[in-house]
């Protein structure tokens, strides 16, 4: 009986929805779309992050541990040696890694020791080829293996050639066969190639990337003792630990992120079951009328939802899936600017992952649904004639609801203001915030309008006709408005956040590039400062007449708890300046403790993960493997990296340290001087062929540095378009039901005198104050999240502190573009309403 | 959804099945790959072992690039202090991938991969344990060095004070076993074959240079499990290099290396043919008390294997022979010392201590090493 009259229910709604098509479109829309930003940020993390449990761990199959250099630089090849023939460590592999383009795609290649591998590797799980492709291997200069998918994608065979971009040079490689078991590999994209090969297409001659072993307890105490100070044994999950902790923020910051789209989705799709229950009024009186109960009327709602959810939801995945793809690669590019060389690697798209987005969409759907429902199941049947029952009742509501806003908000800071060091409780606080001003929103809309009919002149009766018919229907758009308000209210709160940091980023590199032309050894790549510069430099450069002074660097690693940290030693010339900006211990007493070598300088993000401060020791061991105590002198303001720098006096750094080298030279030319000139002079003093040498102008470094973080934040930009694409959406679609929800009363107006023009100028009109009230509304909103994103998300975070810069453009932008949204919605409705038939809407009224 | 829509819909849904397909995992296959390298001759720029030689010692026990495969083979029976018996094997093999070596860049570049097998046989606990190791010739990771004289692979190694003269020191450990012994010989060394080319089959260059130190003083350590022995005995060194050992139809060879308690000694190969029969070039030596050796051809032996002893991979190795000598009117009963003294190794053969009876007498006559392959 009851799933019979469920199934009548049901039956009514779906002709409703066949009757009203746009509206059934776009509600699958906004939740397809809400959950598809929501799954594709997912897929898109969960990828980036599967690249990190690398390829070598597959290939390495069961190795437990491995070596690395503590200054996170190459190992020297004979230490391998050294272990297998001196201390007999049998389960050992060497290992090289290092990215390589083929036709733009990043693929990562592995180099290793085949027969190294025979006693490391499970025989079930033997990557090494069924064939003996792999002698061609050993003893072919060039030659690698590569995985089916590989070949698929390059449309190659086994015996194939292949250009690849290794370290800016262009190499011809020869494929000797396919990966055996390449499905293991297909999350990364993978060429094999043999150790010697590996060492002569990267110019790592006579190094190692590290060597993968497989050691009991026992054997890792006896190897600890044996290895030299300046190698490190870690085990295999510390390592990926590791780059899993570095990252975590990031990818929170972006789930935060498509949270918030999912949030907008729900916005609208309350909208849309809202609106849908207010044009079935009647029918829902009528089906009360013919016995059927409220509780009966809140399934037939609920389950109505359901459906919308599943169906919106598996389009969703499917338009997740498709957007995670570029997202991936936004994802991956920042991951590999900013924190460690990852490739890109193929979608890694589990199950379990879908599961969630489906569930989570249901969740939000029906949460979203439940109002309406519930508004749905108190249809009295004496109503059936009443219409303006929700005006009245919304309007009733919405001191209460701004009530709880105000307590929302309040809740939201005492959160912030509880729990000062936890992300997840600043983002919870986020999120109260928007909703709580969102429970404002709706007072506020009404005095605006309020305000601006009382402000109106009296001789534009059109707009005063326009207001007046919105004030008649907030209700219903009250939450296109404040969906549209939410949403761009993200866009204004990341982009004055972006505009802050990228302020503070300038500021700094001004203040840290004090020198006029910049020398250093680097990786091969041009990526990262590596190595150390040879001993002619300095003597060379003293003699050139142009250069006023000269400071030196040198990139090294301390070991502080086991953990790794970048130690930068300092030899200042005569500075204009510090070249710090001093955040704390800013006095010139701490400054002349520096310089002597009696303390040490920490960044910002150091001293806020760890809660250090100026006096606070750090018991740290050297990359020559010696324990030593530093006191922290002051605390510099740095965004080169979010996990922190430790920068030393090249003084104290000679007191503990036996090595003299140096990697990096500035220099502060003499007024006057030509840069370009003394560039070339310079360039002339590297041996062509020796080492590799970078000359940058303060100017590239400074551009490079401001590009690279234009490249981080470019996710943020197409999350924040996402956004705004959900919930133009919804205004389209609140717009397009309430206006053809008018039609009737629009006809009356055509018939009684008023021409399609002023028509259509009354509803732009009244669109563009919607868009406005949005625009308008969503600037204190914005500024909100944009302090909250500044002071609290981002400095706990990656403990970067920045100043706030509040950009005028960006919120003039936001308006214009709220307005430009709302009318860009209307556009359709509008020309559906000024074209209709006036006999057939007249008739039946 | 217009029909642009729901063709870009089905798009994405076969883009998804794909995907998902593709994370099916491949069937798993045996790897057989070194067993490829080791047998297969790759081209022919290798030289050949296709005539008669002159050998000079000790530059000989040096390594021969020029030829594709080479070992040192040692395999010894000895003796504790408690009369407890062992025996054992180690070996070293190099093979070369290609004969054309190119420069490289890289110090870990090599054409040559060497392989090490060690075995020990403790006869009265009947078990007998191995491992083998292999690794590539460069690097310092494995290889042979002539001044001082070291071959090595990882942390096994044979050591000589000069280059390469007697008395050998043999080092190699693993987790279950490990031997330190000093090899000194008490006869000449015997060139086996015709002066030292020894023909495997009619194709010339099917042969290999080979020769011998049959009788070795051996004294020093074995280790099992943690339990040390100090142990005395013979050993018996075989060296061999070539480039392709044996003929189209031949499957593979037993070998016998046999100390008489008469203080002779006799090296025997058979060399079987696809169907099981004694091949025409099985050959051997017999060295008498003072070191004068004597071909045997494959009229002067006579094997007849007596007993069977089957692996759990089904093939039957002979475990117990008959050896008859009609010319020296001499009949022994050779048996193995453990049934179970099989390589399983990338390529498998049995290889094991044997004890040597005179038909008839119930006493022990001698001691040796068997070797079979290519059952």
């Amino acid at each position: 009986m009851v799933a019979a009259s469920l199934l009548t229910q049901l039956k009514t709604s779906l002709r409703f929805f066949v009757k009203h098509p746009w509206q059934l479109w776009l509600t699958l829309l906004s939740i397809a779309l809400g959950s598809a930003v929501m799954i594709a940020v997912d897929i898109a993390n969960q990828s980036a992050r599967q690249s990190f449990s690398d390829a070598v761990d597959h290939i390495s199959g069961q190795a437990t541990h491995y070596l690395i250099a503590r200054n996170h630089q190459a190992l020297d090849d004979t230490l391998y040696t050294r272990l297998r023939v001196d201390w007999g460590f049998q389960q050992s592999m060497p290992v090289i890694e290092e990215n390589l383009v083929i036709h733009g795609i990043e693929y990562q290649l592995i180099g290793i020791d085949p027969l190294a591998m025979i006693s490391i590797e499970t025989q079930q799980s033997s990557v090494l080829p069924r064939e003996q492709n792999w002698v061609r291997l050993l003893t072919e200069p060039k030659t690698v293996l590569i995985t089916e998918q590989t070949a698929w994608q390059l449309q190659l065979n086994e015996q194939s050639t292949l250009k690849a971009m290794i370290n800016q040079r262009t190499q011809t490689l020869q494929v000797v066969g396919f990966i055996n078991n390449s499905a293991l590999f297909s999350q990364q994209q993978i060429l094999l190639a043999d150790i010697a090969t590996a060492q002569e297409l990267t110019g790592m001659i006579g190094t190692l990337d590290r060597i993968a072993l497989v050691l009991n307890t026992q054997q890792a105490d006896r190897l600890a003792s044996l290895i030299p100070e300046n190698v490190q044994l870690i085990t295999s999950s510390q390592r990926s630990n590791t780059l899993e902790q570095m990252t975590a923020a990031f990818r929170i910051n972006l789930t935060a992120m498509s949270l918030l789209a999912m949030l907008v989705g729900c916005f609208l799709v309350y909208n849309t079951m809202m609106f849908s229950v207010l044009q079935r009024r009647q029918q829902f009186a009528i089906q009360r009328m013919l016995g059927f109960t409220g509780l009966q009327i809140f399934w037939q709602m609920l389950i109505e939802a359901l459906l919308f959810a599943v169906i919106g939801g598996i389009s969703g995945i499917v338009l997740g899936i498709v957007l995670s793809k570029s997202l991936l690669q936004l994802v991956a590019r920042t991951i590999n600017d900013v924190y460690a060389e990852i490739t890109t690697g193929l979608l890694h798209i589990e199950p379990l992952l879908l599961v969630k987005g489906i569930g989570l969409t249901l969740v939000a759907v029906v949460l979203a649904t439940l109002g309406p429902a519930l508004e749905a199941a108190r249809i009295a049947p004496a109503t059936v004639h009443r219409k303006s029952q929700l005006e009245q009742s919304s309007q009733r509501l919405t001191p209460y609801l701004s009530v709880t806003g105000v307590i929302c908000m309040i809740f939201a800071l005492t959160t912030l203001y509880l729990f000062p060091r936890q992300l997840i409780a600043a983002f919870a606080a986020l999120f109260i915030l928007v909703i709580g001003y969102s429970l404002i929103m709706p007072l506020l809309i009404q005095s605006l309008v309020n305000l601006c009919s009382r402000f109106l002149p009296a001789s534009s009766s059109l707009s005063k006709m326009a207001l007046r018919g919105l004030q008649r229907s907030l209700s219903r758009t009250n939450l296109a408005i404040i969906a549209l308000a939410v949403a761009v209210s993200a866009t204004v709160g990341v982009g004055i956040m972006t505009t802050s940091f990228r302020s503070s980023l300038a500021d700094w590199l001004g203040i840290t590039l004090q020198n006029d032309l910049y020398i250093s050894s680097s990786s091969p790549d041009g990526t990262r400062v590596e190595g150390s510069l040879e001993s002619f430099w300095l003597p060379a450069l003293e003699d050139m007449p142009e250069i006023q002074a000269i400071s030196h660097s040198k990139a090294s690693h301390l070991q502080i708890n086991n953990q790794s940290i970048a130690l930068l030693i300092l030899q200042p010339g005569h500075q204009r300046s510090r070249g710090f900006h001093l955040l704390q211990g800013n006095s010139n007493r701490q400054w002349l403790r520096y310089l002597n070598g009696e303390v040490v300088l920490i960044s910002e993000p150091y001293a806020y993960h760890q809660q250090l401060g100026v006096g606070d020791a750090l018991e740290a061991i050297t990359s020559e493997g010696k324990p030593i105590t530093l006191e922290v002198g002051a605390v510099f303001q740095d965004y080169s990296s979010s996990q922190g720098m430790i920068v030393m006096h090249r003084s104290l750094y000679e007191q503990h340290w036996q090595d003299r080298s140096i990697s990096s030279i500035g220099l502060l030319l003499k007024e006057g001087a030509d840069a370009n000139q003394l560039k070339q002079q310079i360039q002339q003093l590297a041996t062509p062929g020796q080492q590799a040498v970078r000359i940058r102008y303060n100017k590239e470094i400074r551009e490079q540095s401001l590009a690279i973080f234009d490249r981080t934040f470019a996710i943020t930009d197409v999350l924040r378009l996402l956004v705004i694409l959900v919930a133009f959406v919804g205004v389209f679609s609140a717009l397009m039901v309430l206006l053809l929800e008018k039609q009737r009363e629009y006809a009356v107006l055509r018939a009684t005198g008023l021409t399609p023009v002023q028509l259509a100028q009354l509803l732009l009109i009244q669109t563009a104050i919607t868009g406005l009230l949005a625009g308008v509304l969503a600037l204190p909103l914005g500024w909100l999240m944009s302090e909250l994103l500044i002071h609290v998300i981002n400095q706990r975070s990656f403990g970067w502190s920045m100043n706030s810069v509040l950009p005028v453009s960006i919120l003039a932008q936001a308006v214009v573009l709220s307005i430009c949204a709302a009318l860009l919605a209307a556009l359709f409705p509008i020309k559906r309403l000024t074209t209709m038939s006036l006999s057939k809407n007249l008739r039946d009224l | 959804m217009n029909n642009w829509g729901w063709l870009f819909l089905i798009f994405v849904i076969g883009a998804l099945l794909w995907q998902i397909n593709q994370t099916d995992t491949n069937q798993l296959t045996q790897n057989n790959n070194v067993n490829t390298v080791l047998s297969e001759s790759l081209d022919q720029g290798f030289a050949k072992a296709d005539r008669i030689r002159t050998f000079s010692f000790p530059h000989d026990h040096y390594m021969h690039p020029k030829y594709r495969i080479e070992w040192w083979y040692i395999t010894g029976n000895l003796q504790s202090d408690t009369g407890r018996a062992f025996g054992y094997q180690i070996t070293f093999f190099r093979t070369a991938l290609t004969s054309k070596s190119q420069k490289r860049q890289s110090s870990w570049a090599s054409n040559h991969i060497w392989m090490a097998h060690l075995a020990v046989s403790d006869i009265e606990q009947q078990q007998h344990i191995h491992t083998q190791k292999i690794s590539r010739g460069a690097a310092g990771l494995a290889g042979i060095s002539q001044q001082p004289f070291k071959i090595w692979l990882d942390d096994w190694q044979i050591t000589a004070n000069s280059s390469g003269n007697f008395p050998w020191a043999i080092i190699a450990k693993d987790q279950k076993i490990s031997i330190d012994v000093t090899i000194n010989p008490l006869k000449p060394i015997v060139l086996q074959g015709d002066q030292g080319l020894s023909q495997k089959s009619s194709e010339p260059g099917n042969a290999s240079y080979y020769y011998s130190s049959t009788r070795m003083q051996t004294s020093g350590t074995i280790t099992i499990n943690n339990t040390l022995h100090q142990v005395k005995g013979l050993s018996w060194l075989d060296r061999e290099w070539s480039t392709s050992a044996l003929g189209k139809h031949q499957s593979g060879w037993d070998w016998f290396s046999l100390q008489l308690n008469t203080g002779e000694e006799l090296m025997f190969y058979r060399i079987r043919d696809k169907a099981g029969n004694s091949d025409k070039h099985s050959q051997g030596k017999w060295i008498d008390v003072n070191g004068n050796s004597t071909a045997l051809d494959s009229s002067d032996v006579i094997l007849e294997a007596l007993d069977y002893w089957q692996p759990s991979t089904g093939k039957s190795y002979p475990i117990s022979w008959r050896m008859t000598l009609p010319k020296r009117n001499k009949e022994m009963i050779i048996k193995a010392a453990i049934n179970d003294q099989l390589m399983r190794t990338t390529f498998e053969y049995w290889e094991g201590a044997v004890n040597v009876y005179n038909t008839g007498l119930n006493s022990l006559a001698g001691k040796g090493y068997l070797e079979m392959t290519g059952y």
